[in-house]
């Protein structure tokens, strides 16, 4: 259900990093300290919003803007494992292609292809012809293209191999539950001074509604890694602040194996994921540690930051089948026609 | 505010709202400043040196992402060009015939596009000859694209309640603002929705099958200056078509957020817009020309 509440909730989670009311308690007593609306001074209250940061007057443009604070999964894995992060996306734009990250882009085009028109016939050129349609995909062609025979071929068998996964694995979905191969998620936290952003896969489902009604999807072609249903739950937390109902479950699915981890999405996790981008605001935001910082400038993890990653093993997940799980989560996806 | 909030019909109050958009001394005002704007820019650049102005530069004033003006970089065609004309014309599909999603409505209509211009020649969204030389992968890539962005505005709105009173997509406003037209505006909606009440008031002066909204879908989330943004869009229809009332109502989307932003159209609104645009112009004359631009500044 739509829930003022639990928005409210994460919000005053969210707004710790400016206040640091959450730190050393429960989110309940964050949200009783931080109100609704937001404590006085914090991100959330309007009072204090920062003209520079969203305009005196919106009728009255204003011509100078604070660049907004952007936070992705990845970068918050980065700033709380004591990397300030700052230089993420500059080493992702020179970062030398790799046959893992080759192999990588093509199952992924294929996934969308499956996806979209429900059939790949020829895997390594279908996946070559996905990646010619745009600039960066050309880069990675020509990189591939440059390959010893030998390289090139050991890529294409790969390829090829997980494609066949794929078509024998992944269920065809029923248009109307609104299937979007690669969906952006993006929300301005209130007051203007930071951002959280990200993408799935695949969301199937109508959002908008009152009832938790999207699955988010993300994909790999390698090895199972704790950082992919992380950036799932951290996108599973935008999709609650930017729609009126969270998404039920998120999904990372492991095209190597065929495995899929299926995670409801519970106020529990929501809470979680909260504390930890609250956590990694915190160490951007301040990083001289004006707010609650410990030795070193580290922010102490907030209460339950851990939670849910303590028993995250990499391997040993129960292979759970994609159809079925789908299938019976799909029949809550309904269309509105 | 959330997508959901605009679940109801955008045009629900177009019938109780006064006409002063459409008052001719704002629109004359207006169009005086931004002729006045053009020209000082049109001096400084010299009779070769046109621009373009577009919602895309007015959403990247002053944010240090200048966008730059159409035609600044050679073209090429990518999914990402192609997915809104593509979307819109899949969206039209699903009001209008049985498809009930825009998955389906999508590679149906592409198909359509393409084997009409290998029937006739004619192009009526110009990517068809570039999707037919793509291979299955490409194609399909073209068409997730598409697909994604339809499927996220169809879920925004109960468009099927709207009925025959939306136009998907169309032609962009466009409005020159001086005689040696140096400076060009251009509006692009992404739908355009008639009234369905009848308004007496309006019906007395013969306006009321002429109330309308427009709809802008934007990626990404709202600047601070959203709502200048919205009513530059009625500015560029208003100016276009002086006989007629502005557009009542703009409505803006943005999906990747959830955000549904919606300005009554009125004087204020419009010099407001003007005055961001006024300010493009002189940046887009400053950038460009360095060696002159002192002079529209001053």
């Amino acid at each position: 259900m739509a829930d003022p509440v639990r928005i409210a909730r994460l919000m005053a989670i969210l707004d710790s990093a400016w206040t640091g009311s959450a730190r050393d308690g429960a989110p309940e007593d964050a949200v009783e300290r931080a109100g609704v609306r937001g404590g006085r001074g914090s991100a959330l209250d309007p009072a204090s919003s920062s003209p520079e940061a969203i305009g005196s007057d919106r009728r009255n443009p204003t011509t100078v803007r604070r660049p907004p604070l952007s936070l992705t999964s990845e970068r918050l894995s980065h700033v709380l494992a004591g990397d300030r992060g700052d230089s993420g996306v500059v080493r992702d734009l020179h970062r030398s292609p790799t046959a893992a990250g080759a192999c990588g882009a093509l199952v992924h085009a294929l996934f969308r292809q499956l996806v979209t028109v429900g059939s790949i016939d020829h895997p390594m050129d279908d996946g070559l012809s996905a990646l010619e349609v745009d600039e960066h995909g050309r880069r990675l062609c020509q990189w591939i293209a440059s390959l010893p025979a030998a390289e090139r071929s050991e890529l294409a068998a790969e390829v090829t191999r997980q494609a066949h996964n794929l078509v024998s694995r992944w269920p065809r979905l029923d248009p109307t539950w609104l299937p979007r191969a690669k969906e952006y998620l993006r929300i301005a936290l209130p007051g203007g001074a930071a951002e959280l952003s990200g993408s799935v896969d695949l969301a199937v489902g109508r959002p908008g509604l009152d009832v938790a009604s999207v699955a988010l999807v993300g994909i790999s072609s390698g090895v199972r890694h704790p950082e992919h249903r992380r950036a799932l739950h951290f996108a599973a937390l935008i999709e609650t602040l930017r729609h009126p109902s969270p998404p039920f479950a998120v999904a990372a699915y492991y095209t190597r194996t065929g495995e899929i981890d299926v995670d409801p999405v519970t106020d529990d996790l929501l809470d979680t994921v909260a504390f930890r981008v609250a956590a990694g605001l915190r160490i951007l935001l301040f990083p001289d540690g004006e707010v609650g910082t410990g030795a070193n400038g580290v922010v102490p993890a907030p209460h339950g930051l851990s939670r849910g990653y303590e028993r995250e093993p990499v391997d040993g997940y129960p292979t759970v089948d994609a159809h079925r799980c789908l299938a019976i989560r799909g029949t809550r996806a309904g269309t509105h026609r | 505010m959330n997508g959901a909030d605009i679940l109801g019909d955008p045009t629900e109050r177009i019938a109780d709202r006064r006409h002063t958009s459409a008052d001719g001394s704002v629109r004359g005002a207006t169009a005086a400043a931004l002729r006045q704007a053009a020209l000082a820019a049109g001096d400084a650049a010299g009779v070769d040196r046109r621009v373009t102005i577009t919602l895309s530069m007015l959403r990247g004033h002053g944010s240090g992402t200048e966008a730059r003006p159409p035609g600044s970089s050679p073209f090429r065609w990518q999914p990402l060009f192609v997915k809104r004309s593509l979307g819109l014309a899949a969206l039209a599909a699903c009001t209008e015939s049985s498809y009930r999603s825009p998955g389906q409505a999508v590679p149906a209509v592409a198909d359509q596009a393409v084997t009409a211009w290998s029937r006739t020649g004619a192009l009526r969204f110009h990517w068809e000859p570039w999707l037919a030389g793509l291979g299955p992968g490409g194609r399909a890539a073209v068409l997730a694209e598409a697909i994604s962005w339809a499927s996220a505005l169809w879920s925004m709105v109960d468009w099927p309640r709207l009925g025959g009173r939306v136009t998907f997509g169309g032609p962009d406003d466009r409005w020159t603002a001086s005689p040696r037209q140096a400076v060009c505006l251009r509006g692009r909606v992404e739908v355009r929705l008639r009234s369905s009440q009848s308004n007496p008031r309006a019906s007395r002066v013969g306006r009321d099958r002429d109330d309308h909204a427009l709809i802008s879908v934007a990626g990404g989330l709202p600047t601070p200056n959203w709502e200048a943004e919205l009513g530059y869009l009625a500015l560029v229809a208003s100016l276009r078509s002086p006989g007629a009332p502005a557009p009542a109502r703009v409505v803006g989307l943005w999906p990747a957020s959830g955000q549904c932003r919606i300005v009554e159209v009125d004087g204020a609104l419009l010099h407001a817009a003007c005055h961001l645009t006024v300010e493009v112009v002189e940046a887009w004359a400053r950038a460009e020309l360095p060696d002159r631009g002192s002079k529209v500044a001053a």
